[in-house]
């Protein structure tokens, strides 16, 4: 697809390729006549490159998708080797580095267990993907439900608001509809249980989530919800806890070594495998009997420097002949948004409103009262009177406010100007606070430290929020 | 309004103690008493040296571009930022600021040189670039890889800082 144009050809990084100027058309896209599959290595050179699809061909790709899904359980299988991922939030440049380093999708089975939106400013393009790799690879590329995809969620973060900006409503909608039909859990090479939350108390035996009716919102308690929102015990807390409520998520359970222990046993597993919870290495063994103990819960967390502000690292653990390992990564470059994503007219007009104000204004009333010559400024107005009669006058029709509201008017237009310019505060998804985006990232001096620090400021956006 | 004012001047809708003071101003700018602003004499002004557009400005007053402002173009520059201007009127200023060559059309180029002027080195040019291509790329209708007047109001007419680009004289 063909790049922006440059007629007048005077764009300044010529070294750097633009987007394309249209969206991917349909023919490429889909270029198997009378087959609905896409070409996801086009589309993903494609929107890598910030290019867009067409939204008949992008509904066409999630009801495909939804279709497929409906027939699958609400627990799968998979058979070993297999790459599990845990949480993208948005992060699609992330994304397509954790494919490209884990395994050609062509050769390699993949489950990842939920969270692809919200928080990162790219979670449409990784639907798209993600949605177009399904459509490849049915059986060996697996998609679990995160909490993260539901209407409650997607409309209290960003991911409702960058679908309705990149498409619209009815986009949305069948998104929503299609997060009702992914699954919700995965046996792996047999022992190990994959959700993307946690265990629940009303789970005795894995067979059972399959009598679940899966194709809805998450409800607020019970084993569905559990299975998306459950958290493991803090590792000190383990032994002692078995199911106490879970104030962090203000829903669900946080659960403990025993009847973890009891579950794992029952059902002849060896661990839970589950995404949910932010890690600084990108995983964390929960070894709850002891150092070098196989863990009881491994969590694994794929979205790394999560939020621009977490500078943690992010992995994927990879399942191969009964050996579990890690594959750990940072974050990879992306394309440079303003806050809310805006435009740059948007965001320069009221600095350019305020640059031009406060010139004129300047000119105009604070030059000083001296007087001038009486003589020179009937002159002068005698000249602009011949200019005016010879026509050159545009038709005026000014009349004078009063100048103090105009003053006060000013200032706020400033202080507003400088606020968008400095940016103070905001995350891409306007959630949690940060450093001055225009001034960059100071350097970390204590990874640890600045890792807790977030946590606890972006503790608030870890609850379920209050549905309407 | 007093009875000095010619009676061509009363289009204009300045009183005669505003067209009097508007022109005390245009005095004192102009040190050399050449009758015209020169670019030099604006940039004398302390109080506008830390200003990035003030060359913009200029250009955007100087109609007829022989490089130097007259009592009548800074007048009539006045005017359409006055109170009771058009928004169409003000649009366009803001336009021409973006507009550097005055060919009726934002190139890809002149809208990375404008923003530079704003930003500084804030951001890097490869960020200014990616941000202006999806600018045009979001903005540009017509599919010519630049921006004209119309598409640049669809893109800010719901801006309300345009009713906050206003001189009071």
């Amino acid at each position: 697809m063909e790049p922006l144009l440059d007629p007048c050809d005077d764009r300044a990084c010529k070294d750097f390729e633009p987007p394309p100027a249209l969206p991917l058309s349909t023919e490429l896209l889909f270029p198997t006549s009378g087959s609905k599959v896409p070409d996801w290595r086009l589309v993903n050179q494609h929107v890598t490159k910030e290019g867009r699809i067409n939204k008949e061909d992008f509904v066409t790709i999630i009801t495909e998708v939804t279709d497929l899904m409906k027939n699958e359980p609400n627990l799968l299988e998979m058979e070993e080797p297999v790459v599990i991922v845990g949480d993208i939030h948005g992060q699609y440049y992330d994304l397509c580095h954790l494919i490209e380093k884990a395994g050609d999708p062509e050769t390699t089975n993949y489950l990842f267990m939920g969270d692809y939106v919200d928080r990162g400013i790219f979670s449409v393009e990784c639907i798209i993907l993600l949605y177009c790799l399904k459509l490849n690879y049915p059986e060996t590329f697996v998609l679990l439900r995160g909490n993260h995809e539901c209407r409650n969620m997607t409309d209290h973060f960003t991911f409702r608001e960058e679908t309705i900006r990149k498409f619209d409503q009815e986009v949305y909608d069948l998104i929503m509809e299609s997060f009702d039909a992914l699954p919700l859990s995965c046996l792996a090479g047999k022992k190990y249980f994959a959700m993307h939350g946690g265990i629940s108390p009303e789970l005795k035996k894995i067979e059972q989530i399959n009598k679940l009716d899966r194709f809805k919102e998450p409800p607020l308690d019970g084993l569905m919800c559990d299975l998306l929102w459950a958290d493991p015990a803090d590792d000190d807390n383990a032994t002692k806890t078995e199911y106490i409520d879970n104030e962090e998520r203000e829903c669900s359970f946080v659960f403990g070594k025993k009847p973890c222990k009891k579950l794992l046993d029952k059902n002849n597993l060896m661990t839970i495998v589950r995404a949910h919870q932010v890690q600084i290495e990108g995983y964390k063994m929960h070894r709850w009997d002891g150092a070098s103990t196989f863990p009881y819960v491994i969590t694994i967390f794929s979205a790394p420097n999560y939020c621009d502000y977490y500078s943690n690292k992010a992995s994927v653990l990879i399942l191969e002949s009964g050996n579990v390992s890690i594959k750990q990564y940072d974050q990879s470059d992306h394309p440079y948004y303003l806050p809310d994503q805006v435009d740059i007219f948007t965001w320069s007009m009221p600095f350019l409103a305020e640059k031009v104000i406060s010139m004129l204004s300047y000119i105009v009333n604070k030059l000083g009262e001296e007087d001038v010559d009486d003589a020179d400024s009937k002159a002068a107005l005698a000249n602009l009177a011949k200019d005016v009669k010879k026509g050159r006058a545009n038709k005026l029709k000014s009349k004078v406010k009063v100048f103090a509201r105009m003053q006060k008017m000013f200032t706020t237009l400033k202080d507003e100007s400088e606020l968008i310019l400095k940016l103070k505060g905001m995350a891409p998804d306007g959630k949690i606070p940060r450093g001055l985006l225009l001034e960059g990232r100071p350097a970390i001096k204590d990874a640890l430290k600045e890792f807790n620090r977030a946590k606890e400021v972006d503790k608030i956006n870890e609850r379920r929020p209050k549905g309407k | 309004m007093g009875n000095s004012v010619p009676t061509e001047l009363k289009s204009l809708n300045f009183s005669e103690d505003e067209l009097k003071k508007l022109y005390k101003n245009f005095s004192k700018i102009d040190k050399d008493k050449s009758g015209t602003l020169e670019p030099e004499e604006f940039f004398d002004i302390p109080e506008l040296a830390q200003n990035p557009l003030v060359k913009r400005v200029i250009a955007v007053l100087d109609k007829n571009t022989d490089g130097k402002i007259s009592f009548l173009e800074f007048v009539q520059g006045l005017s359409s930022l006055s109170a009771s201007a058009s928004s169409e009127e003000k649009l366009r200023f803001a336009f021409q600021i973006y507009d550097v060559n005055n060919d009726g059309f934002i190139s890809n180029g002149e809208l990375f040189s404008v923003l530079k002027m704003m930003v500084g080195n804030n951001l890097n040019d490869t960020q200014l670039q990616q941000l202006v291509d999806r600018t045009i790329i979001k903005a540009d209708e017509d599919m010519d890889g630049k921006i004209s007047f119309e598409e640049f109001c669809k893109m800010v007419q719901d801006l309300d800082v345009i009713e906050r680009l206003v001189i009071s004289t």
